[in-house]
């Protein structure tokens, strides 16, 4: 078939700059060669193909037009019930992303040294073949614990992948850049106290906000107000989330908007409250101080569905079982009864004839002559300290403005909450904000309401909502899920527990474990996402530490600094526009569908079930039963020899998942997809106070919530029985977490701040007079983390990321606007380009990721991550320490100093024309990678 | 011309986000070169005393002029109003490249295709409209915010987005005599409008910067 020849003019207009483009070609750019094409048609029609975006993770619809084979345009698709046609820049820049010259085409392997740029193109076997044999040969000679996977969380669909692939190798560490600073902390604490879901817009549990236009008017109670605590949905996944809160609020929705950046949202709220970065867990405290202080919790909900009135052990801090005193059984606690003023077991539920009217607050002498607090007590006296004026002068706020905030919070409850964004994910108070969170919704009873954030509408499969699963997941006796023991020894993992929840290991403690040996040394790391040296805080420690291993492979759709300067072997991966895929739109199922295949690329799934060919075909027994369906079973699917198979698995999942249907394959869910899988009613009413529906086990009790007493726990002194064995209801069999920050043996049950480690606040033993100003980073809304960096209509918006100092603050550095900068911090420094803005507070500097894949060519790669890259700035490191219970290093809130530059950094490219290079390039379509190697 | 439609853009900046899906959609659409755009989005700049600051977001394209200065000044007669749908458009096969009209726009919202010489600008996607469908900024929008019709018919998206506001809320670009008919809706309660000071706002989007060669 000849090359197609597509009518857009950014096709045809490329002969135009085939100068530019073979000026800046070179190793990284050539190596077209021509593969067999095997899909385009050539019949001149456009077909309009529904399928979803994966530019970021909401997985907006869209409708691609495809013309002989060409992706030809992007559009919204009017029919998804969440983005309704909406589409954003980075969703619409799909077509500049799959046609790029920086496409990764075919396998690759590293001629010169490490780094050095220099490449030859190999075939798919032999990729498979020689990659594996280094795998096979460490894993003969020190087991599986030799392998490090990773992956980014923000784009990739198959983000479980790389613990997939550790579950069939047996062992060895995996992780990922957001985890334990985006989204793990939320994931897990949030559900654990609330006993429902987490809070996140971004990753999808609030769908309540989408009902309003959608559910029938007289069925639906739209929510009254919304606090946005470091969330920006215009610029997260802007068609569904920043369309749908736009929505709302020209409604007449009230909003709260908690940021350091003015954002639109911020912009358009109520009120704004400018936190200073890091300080968040002291304006929550405030506001359940405030909460409790007015008397305004929810009073029936707190006594009958929560933990609050539950004693507790002065010592242990636990709440009492009714058996330790005599009282009642195991699985019974204790209250201090009011109407004979004495202890008494609590049984589930809440008994319904009065018998029982426990004491709220109040210390009580138990019949052992044990003094015990209520659970509410002590949160009380734990909360007392932070009045509005404290947190004021801490936070860096006003204190009206804090309380007309709480207050248009309390009035729109319990048709009200509180979404907590990646925000506070990204400081060492990471796990105590999300219990903060947690705590306030509860505190006012704004669970599974209507027009309530947290709402019981669970993906069927947690965590999160990806069908391609580690083995095992959800079956602890399955023959392919990680042992035990390996799965214990994970890097990290006694001490920040919470890493767990997502099979994931510390990252500082890899980074450790890669320099010193100790307690043992991964020799390979094979690695799915873009650019970890942008992504990763203090980035040059993750740059030394790789340089170091036997093997590095890196899996992607581009060339980043990952593949350039540390790579061995790199993996041509599919776009979105490439791939199948399937997700739940609110109560519809929706697909990616394959729209086109270019080069050798190929989705990531068939990446690691090659290497699991690769090593069955040497021996290794696991990966051979990974290919045994009686082995394997149908939940997880086998792992595949074609695409072809993979897709009928999706097909199978989503069928026997969502429509109770067994006999599905691909071609079955694409013939109806999209399409409800239940009402919209049915969707709505399945979480509204669903505590109270029957128990599935016993249908005679409520079935309350997910969590060990069943009821709400803002008391959460789970977190002492995961610290100490692993698990929330103390049954884990691990080592107790020791060596954590602050000191302590346990993981607190409350929520308690901590000044930043590097604090801007002079007389704090974290303030340093050389770094007066404090940084902080937040998403753009035309780029997802490290993507876009190389799509011309993206890149021109946005050439290189802007400094934005408040004019106070311009001042007093001596800078102007436009202003070329240093930026410097204990770890190290990068450059900047001055935006004066009143967009943030004084002392308060504000900048995005950066790379430069211009760079990538040039005679320093490594520039390209580090002439603009704040995290080259963030912690990371041994003398800064880490959240307690999931290891949380810093990105947001780390002191900086700021001096002008000379000039830009030499080379990035700022000019809108200099990025016409990467135009759309003609390409073969070849099948991908599946038609040209088949394991 | 009081027969001829006025169909226009009109752009509800309380629900503009700033996300610019509409520069992309239209470039994407249109096949814009780098460096041009006929549809921009200029934040204003956040004014007041931190942190009780206002800041705005304004996608600024072609404003339909009832006047066109662009119309007036064109040698040729490639750029026209289009007498069925009332649209300012520019006829290519008859333009010289003498860019007056760039210089007479006072908004600076024509391109120069530097390829083909000759000076273009928002069709308001004509090639859509006309079959029917919105233009790909309107359709692609994240806030809803981007609308488009015939301001003389009650029933068009333009005329019912209009209609739900209050005058106050109702503004057009400085008007210099060009009678700029695209509107923008801007409640006090978002931000005060930072039009009506031509000599303030000139440096934010009275320019053709970027636009001239």
């Amino acid at each position: 078939m000849a090359k197609t020849s597509i009518s857009r003019r950014g096709f045809v207009k490329l002969s135009a700059f085939a100068g530019a483009a073979v000026a800046m070609a070179s190793a990284t750019t050539q190596n077209l060669m021509q593969v067999k094409p095997a899909m385009a048609a050539t019949t001149g029609e456009t077909q309009k193909i529904r399928t979803i975006c994966r530019a970021c993770l909401n997985n907006c619809g869209m409708v691609a037009h495809v013309r002989d084979g060409k992706v030809v345009k992007l559009e919204g698709d009017p029919q998804d019930p969440m983005n309704k046609g909406a589409a954003c820049a980075k969703g619409l820049a799909g077509i500049q992303a799959l046609y790029n010259p920086n496409r990764i085409k075919y396998p690759m392997k590293r001629k010169g040294e490490r780094g050095s740029n220099e490449w030859e193109r190999i075939s798919w076997g032999q990729a498979m073949d020689e990659i594996s044999e280094v795998m096979w040969e460490w894993y003969q000679k020190e087991g599986p614990k030799c392998l490090v996977t990773s992956t980014g969380g923000g784009g990739n669909p198959q983000f479980f992948s790389p613990a997939r692939f550790l579950s069939v190798w047996g062992g060895g560490n995996f992780f990922e850049p957001g985890c334990a600073q985006c989204y793990l902390p939320r994931n897990h604490m949030e559900f654990c106290l609330n006993g429902t879901a987490d809070t996140s817009l971004a990753d999808g549990p609030v769908t309540e906000v989408y009902l309003p236009g959608y559910l029938p008017d007289d069925k639906c109670t739209p929510t009254k107000t919304y606090v946005m605590w470091g969330v920006g949905p215009s610029y997260h996944g802007i068609g569904s989330t920043g369309r749908v809160v736009t929505e709302l609020r020209n409604n007449g929705m009230k909003t709260v908007v908690i940021d350091p950046r003015l954002t639109p949202d911020a912009a358009k709220a109520d009120v704004w409250l400018p936190i200073r970065p890091g300080t968040d867990v002291a304006l929550m405290l405030c506001w359940i101080n405030y909460i409790i202080e007015h008397d305004l919790w929810a009073k029936d909900f707190c006594r009958e569905w929560t933990n609050l009135p539950f004693l507790v052990h002065e010592d242990t801090r636990l709440t009492y079982r009714a058996s330790e005193l005599g009282l009642g059984g195991e699985d019974e606690y204790v209250v201090w009864d009011k109407k004979t003023n004495a202890a008494v077991a609590m049984p589930y539920p809440f008994p319904s004839d009065g018998s029982i009217d426990p004491e709220m607050f109040g210390t009580y002498t138990l019949p052992n002559g044990e003094k015990a607090r209520t659970a509410f007590q002590i949160m009380k006296e734990h909360v007392a300290e932070w009045t509005l004026e404290k947190a004021a002068e801490v936070c860096w706020l006003d204190a009206d403005k804090i309380e007309e905030a709480i207050k248009i919070y309390v009035e729109g409850c319990p048709n009200a909450g509180i979404s907590l964004g990646v925000a506070t994910d990204q400081t060492i108070n990471s796990a105590q904000a999300a219990q903060g969170d947690a705590i306030m919704d509860i505190l006012m009873g704004c669970i599974r309401q209507p027009g309530s954030i947290v709402q019981d509408r669970p993906c069927y499969v947690e965590p999160c909502n990806y069908v391609v699963q580690p083995f095992g997941l959800h079956h602890p006796d399955h023959p392919l899920r990680m042992p035990e023991s390996e799965a214990n020894a994970r890097l990290g993992y006694t001490e920040h527990k919470g890493l767990g929840h997502w099979l994931a290991s510390h990252i500082p403690t890899v980074l450790k474990a890669i320099e010193t040996g100790e307690p043992y040394r991964p020799r390979i790391w094979i690695e799915r996402s873009g650019n970890k040296l942008v992504m990763i805080g203090n980035a040059k420690r993750l740059y030394d530490a790789m340089m170091t291993t036997e093997l590095n492979v890196h899996m992607y759709m581009h060339w980043t600094t990952t593949s350039v300067c540390l790579a061995d072997y790199v993996l041509p991966t599919a776009e979105w526009l490439e791939t199948a895929y399937a997700q739940d739109r609110l109560n519809t199922y929706a697909i990616r569908r394959p729209c086109t295949q270019l080069y050798e690329a190929v989705d990531e799934c068939m990446h690691w079930s090659w290497l699991a060919a690769a090593l069955a075909k040497r021996g290794h027994q696991r990966c051979i039963d990974s290919f045994n369906p009686d082995i394997a079973g149908k939940f997880y699917g086998t792992y595949w020899k074609t695409y072809e198979e993979y897709k009928d698995y999706v097909g199978y999942f989503v069928g026997s998942f969502y429509y109770d249907r067994e006999d599905w394959n691909w071609e079955k869910f694409d013939a109806q997809a999209p399409s409800e899988y239940q009402t919209i009613e049915e969707y709505a009413a399945k979480s509204y106070n669903s505590h109270l529906f029957p128990d599935n086990d016993d249908p005679s009790k409520p079935a309350g919530f997910h969590t060990t007493s069943k009821r709400c726990e803002p008391y959460f002194d789970g977190n002492i029985l995961l610290g100490n064995t692993g698990a929330i209801d103390g049954t884990g069999s691990m080592e107790p977490a020791t060596d954590v920050f602050p000191k302590s043996n346990n993981y607190n049950p409350l929520p308690y701040y901590l000044e930043p480690y590097e604090s801007p606040v002079e007389g704090d033993p974290g303030y340093d007079a050389n770094y007066p100003y404090t940084l902080t980073q937040g998403r753009l809304p035309v780029f997802h983390h490290g993507t876009l960096r190389n799509t011309p209509y993206t890149r021109e918006l946005y050439p290189y990321p802007e400094t934005w100092i408040n004019p106070e603050t311009a001042k007093e550095i001596g800078v102007e606007d436009g202003d070329w900068l240093w930026l410097e911090s204990k770890r190290g420094k990068t450059q900047g380009k001055a935006r004066i803005t009143k967009s943030v507070a004084p002392k308060v500097i504000y900048q995005e990721r950066f790379w430069f894949p211009e760079l990538l060519d040039s005679k320093d790669p490594n520039r390209a991550w580090q002439a603009m890259n704040i995290n080259l700035l963030t912690q990371n490191s041994d003398d800064c320490p880490f959240n307690d219970v999931y290891g949380t290093y810093v990105l947001r809130g780390v002191q900086i100093n700021i001096k002008k530059a000379d000039s830009a950094p030499e080379g990035i490219w700022t000019e809108p024309e200099q990025f016409t290079a990467w135009m759309p390039q003609e390409s073969e379509n070849t099948g991908g990678g599946n038609a040209v190697y088949g394991a | 011309m009081p027969s001829m439609a006025r169909n226009c853009l009109v752009v509800n900046l309380d629900r503009c986000i700033g996300c610019y899906s509409c520069e992309v959609a239209c470039k994407m659409e249109n096949d814009i070169a780098m460096g041009e755009r006929w549809n921009k989005v200029l934040q204003i700049e956040p004014a007041g005393v931190f942190p009780d600051v206002q800041t705005y977001w304004l996608p600024v394209q072609c404003q339909q002029c009832e006047g066109a200065p662009c119309v007036h000044v064109c040698p040729t007669g490639a750029s026209y109003r289009d007498e069925e749908t009332g649209k300012v458009l520019v006829d290519k096969s008859k333009c010289i490249g003498c860019r007056y009209c760039m210089m007479a726009c006072p908004y600076g919202v024509r391109s120069w295709n530097k390829e083909q010489k000759v000076v273009e600008k928002c069709t308001m996607c004509s090639h859509l409209t006309s079959a029917g469908e919105k233009p790909a900024c309107v359709k692609n929008c994240c806030g809803t915010a981007r609308f488009y019709g015939d301001l003389d018919d009650p029933n068009s998206d333009v005329s019912k987005e209009l209609a739900k506001y209050p005058a106050e809320s109702i503004h057009h670009l400085p008007d210099v005599g060009n009678g700029p008919i695209s509107a923008y809706i801007l409640s006090p309660k978002i931000a005060k409008w930072a039009g009506e000071d031509v000599h303030q706002t000139t440096s934010k989007y009275m320019t053709t910067e970027g636009s001239v060669d």
